[in-house]
């Protein structure tokens, strides 16, 4: 890989950005005026409710509001930098040139990102330099420098995403407008971490901050993988024979349930007939090899929920969490149907969504699952020893009876769920990615009704009509 | 410079090219006819390294388009269907653009760009913004594009669309240069005055095959049959008719004129003028009665039919 066509396709793009006069003018509005507009709002709610300590909160999270508005003008750039040249009948031309699919998608990543980051960090700048001029003394010290450099890493690393994400819808796409649909894909996480941000800042929990930094880094070093891997020429081109077609699209998802073939098999290569004793005798260990991958990353995701659970207890006590648990533990509700009926559905509802929606969220979702159940045993566990009380007691009560079924549920569960949000992202040779999603759906379906729904079944009868006596007779409730 | 065979490309279930080879000589040009969708423009993004074909092998400038894309990308000019030009950018950066993209040296690429930009007279415009310029003088700019680097071979889809004649006339001329200086040229085409006008060898496509192909001659003549001829006199023909005939398989005749077929004009010509010599009837013309490449081309695609797409799982519908 040479940096000179990198450089060159980057240079000609930001360019082409930087004298149209339509993409200017927000721009220099978003860089100097609303910064001013932001801050002057909060000294003016300080001002108007005259109370310095609680109002005064929002001007950090001003100085982020700051740098996230003209950031995010880069989803304009770089989710038609490939699909609006392909529109515009540029693109053939450049994917002539010898460059390699590398070169060619770090060059068009550079030129979405660098103008909106610059114009971010001006505006932060811009920001900072009004706050000091306008900010009554005893605010000033708001903004300390080392929350300010957070701020700064923390839209760097959001433009990044940003970036990265809407490059892989622009060079998955057909048209702008689809490009644009799907931008939901990458605005609707980042509003979500936004108003994550807005309340850790409120909360006065700056140190909280680093963790969403660091997780917002590892999604983008994944994005610039995953877009660096899946970009190729080939691809792009090929998609101009693709069209929106219902009843193909039923098609091959019935094709897919048929059997189980590795990713990349095409449909018409799914002969046999959906049986039960193949399913469970050939496909399932076939698509547990397969999901070999994702599986590893559900339980990742469960040993960090376990050890944050832990940590959370030692850092983020709750009150109100303490007098529930010192109510609850021990105090097992009568066994019953009805409660076995509500824990499966419970427990069927948050799979079937948290897979669902990991289709527009790259797999969080399912990521999260097996975090938050193991965040819940850890946090548990630790209050249980800080209690005095014994945590193998509290597991042995409440999590091994139906734990033992429903956890591996989970996590299986999971992985079906990170496969659907990473079909998205990439596509193995063989398959686009509407093909790879259909692939990841086909397969969580069948696996989804023949083995986790039987095994949360099962796992919620225990329980609700087994779990309750074991806990009363532990703890001699 | 250009062998490929058997190439075959698959977009899913549509089978787009379906076992194409063909062979350019270095200062030869071959034209690529066919209907829209035949697969012309596949068979091109094949060969110039953008798409891999899923079967078959190309050998371009003496690289593989599959072991070494970048070299062959390097080697080829590749004027697309739509000129596809930055509007923004005046020709001048436009070019210099792409020179650096193939690995030119600025100064190299600026006397390149500015030695076409004058052959093709678009020098006086070189400053201006590319949206500002007509169709012809963007397809002109693309043109140039392609022979910025000196490429050794060249793919040239549509090459005088939309230019008006005298602009067409400079392009057909620097395509004939090009030949000239041994370069290896593709030329798409629905233009099959300019097909005849350029072509040494051309390639009928249809359906991602080539169901036709030799020099105009050959195609004409498997097509269409022997030439035909046609002698013209200054009186009524009468006798000579019945004479005539017994020599060469007469077509078609009025009072004054007569038209025939001969595989072989070079014996039967002089005959046929001795005997309406010695029959003393003044002959005021005899040629050949000229056969358009189009009268060949519809003939070639009236008789082949568009067949059914591959890969269809037995004793299922695919929807298409």
């Amino acid at each position: 890989m040479t940096l000179r066509p990198i450089r060159a396709v980057a240079r000609r793009e930001m360019r082409d950005n930087l004298t149209d006069w339509r993409m200017l003018f927000p721009v220099i509005i978003l860089t100097f005026i609303v910064p001013a507009v932001i801050l002057s709002a909060a000294l003016y709610a300080i001002r108007f409710i005259g109370d310095n300590g609680s109002v005064a909160r929002l001007i950090p999270f001003g100085l982020l509001l700051s740098g996230f508005l003209p950031a995010s003008f880069s989803l304009i750039t770089a989710l038609e930098s490939f699909v609006g040249e392909k529109e515009r009948n540029t693109l053939e031309s450049l994917l002539a040139m010898p460059m390699s699919d590398g070169e060619l998608y770090l060059g068009k990543l550079t030129a979405a990102l660098l103008p909106p980051l610059s114009s971010a960090l001006i505006a932060m700048a811009t920001f900072m330099l009004w706050y000091n001029l306008a900010a009554p003394p005893d605010i000033i010290d708001r903004v300390r420098s080392d929350l300010m450099w957070l701020m700064i890493a923390l839209i760097a690393v959001k433009s990044i995403v940003m970036v990265a994400g809407a490059v892989i819808i622009s060079s998955h796409t057909t048209t702008v407008r689809a490009a644009n649909l799907l931008a939901s894909f990458v605005l609707v996480p980042m509003s979500v971490v936004v108003q994550l941000e807005a309340l850790v800042i409120i909360a006065q929990q700056p140190q909280l901050l680093w963790n969403i930094f660091w997780a917002l880094l590892a999604v983008a070093v994944m994005l610039v993988r995953t877009g660096m891997n899946s970009f190729n020429r080939e691809e792009i081109l090929s998609r101009e024979h693709a069209g929106f077609n219902v009843k193909r699209i039923w098609w091959t998802f019935k094709q897919f349930l048929r059997e189980f073939h590795p990713a990349g098999v095409p449909a018409e290569h799914y002969e046999g007939r959906f049986t039960l004793r193949r399913f469970y005798r050939q496909e399932f260990p076939a698509i547990l090899h397969e999901y070999r991958a994702p599986l590893l990353v559900s339980c990742i995701s469960a040993l960090t929920g376990l050890v944050f659970g832990i940590f959370a207890f030692g850092e983020y006590r709750a009150a109100w969490l303490d007098n529930y648990l010192q109510h609850s533990i021990g105090n097992a509700p009568d066994p019953s149907p009805l409660l076995a009926l509500g824990i499966a559905a419970n427990n069927l509802r948050v799979g079937l969504l948290s897979n669902l929606l990991s289709l527009f969220c790259f797999g969080i979702l399912a990521f999260l699952v097996p975090s938050a159940a193991f965040a819940q045993i850890g946090y548990v566990s630790a209050w249980q020893a800080a209690h005095g009380l014994s945590p193998s007691t509290f597991m042995l009560a409440y999590v091994l009876p139906h734990g033992i079924i429903e956890l591996p549920a989970f996590i299986l569960s999971s992985a079906l769920g990170l496969r659907i949000g990473g079909a998205l992202l990439y596509a193995p040779q063989g398959f686009t990615v509407g093909q790879n999603i259909l692939w990841s759906l086909a397969n969580f379906a069948k696996v989804f009704a023949c083995v986790i729904l039987p095994l949360v079944i099962v796992a919620a009868l225990i329980e609700g009509l087994v779990t309750p006596h074991i806990v009363r007779a532990l703890y001699g409730g | 410079m250009i062998e490929a065979s058997d190439l075959h490309k698959y977009f899913g279930q549509f089978h787009a090219v379906r076992g194409i080879s063909l062979q350019v000589a270095a200062g030869q040009v071959l034209a690529l006819l066919g209907p829209n969708g035949a697969g012309k423009t596949t068979t091109v993004r094949m060969l110039s390294a953008i798409l891999k074909p899923n079967r078959g092998s190309a050998r371009v400038a003496g690289h593989d388009v599959t072991v070494e894309p970048q070299v062959v990308r390097h080697k080829v000019g590749l004027l697309t269907e739509y000129p596809g030009l930055y509007a923004r950018m005046t020709a001048v950066d436009y070019l210099l653009f792409f020179g650096e993209l193939q690995g030119l040296h600025r100064s190299e690429s600026a006397a390149r760009a500015a030695d076409l930009l004058k052959r093709f007279d678009l020098w006086a415009a070189r400053d201006r913004k590319l949206d500002g310029y007509s169709k012809g003088m963007k397809q002109k700019v693309a043109l140039i594009r392609a022979m910025l680097h000196d490429p050794d071979v060249l793919f040239l889809d549509e090459p005088t669309t939309a230019m008006d004649p005298q602009s067409a006339r400079t392009v057909r001329d620097a395509i004939a240069d090009l030949r000239d200086s041994r370069r290896a040229i593709v030329l798409c085409t629905h233009n099959l005055t300019e097909a005849e006008a350029l072509a040494d060898y051309i390639a009928v496509v249809r359906d991602g095959q080539i169901v036709a192909e030799g020099t105009e001659y050959q195609l004409t003549k498997q097509l269409l049959g022997d030439p035909l001829w046609e002698v013209r006199t200054t009186r009524v023909l009468n006798g000579e008719v019945a004479d005539i005939g017994r020599m060469v398989q007469i077509e078609d005749y009025g009072d004054t004129w007569l038209r025939y077929r001969t595989s072989q004009p070079e014996e039967t010509n002089p005959s046929l003028l001795r005997r309406l010599h010695t029959a003393g009837t003044p002959v005021v013309s005899l040629s050949e009665v000229p056969r358009s490449l189009e009268s060949v081309y519809l003939r070639i695609i009236g008789e082949t039919q568009p067949e059914r797409m591959a890969g269809v799982p037995d004793g299922e519908e695919v929807p298409a």
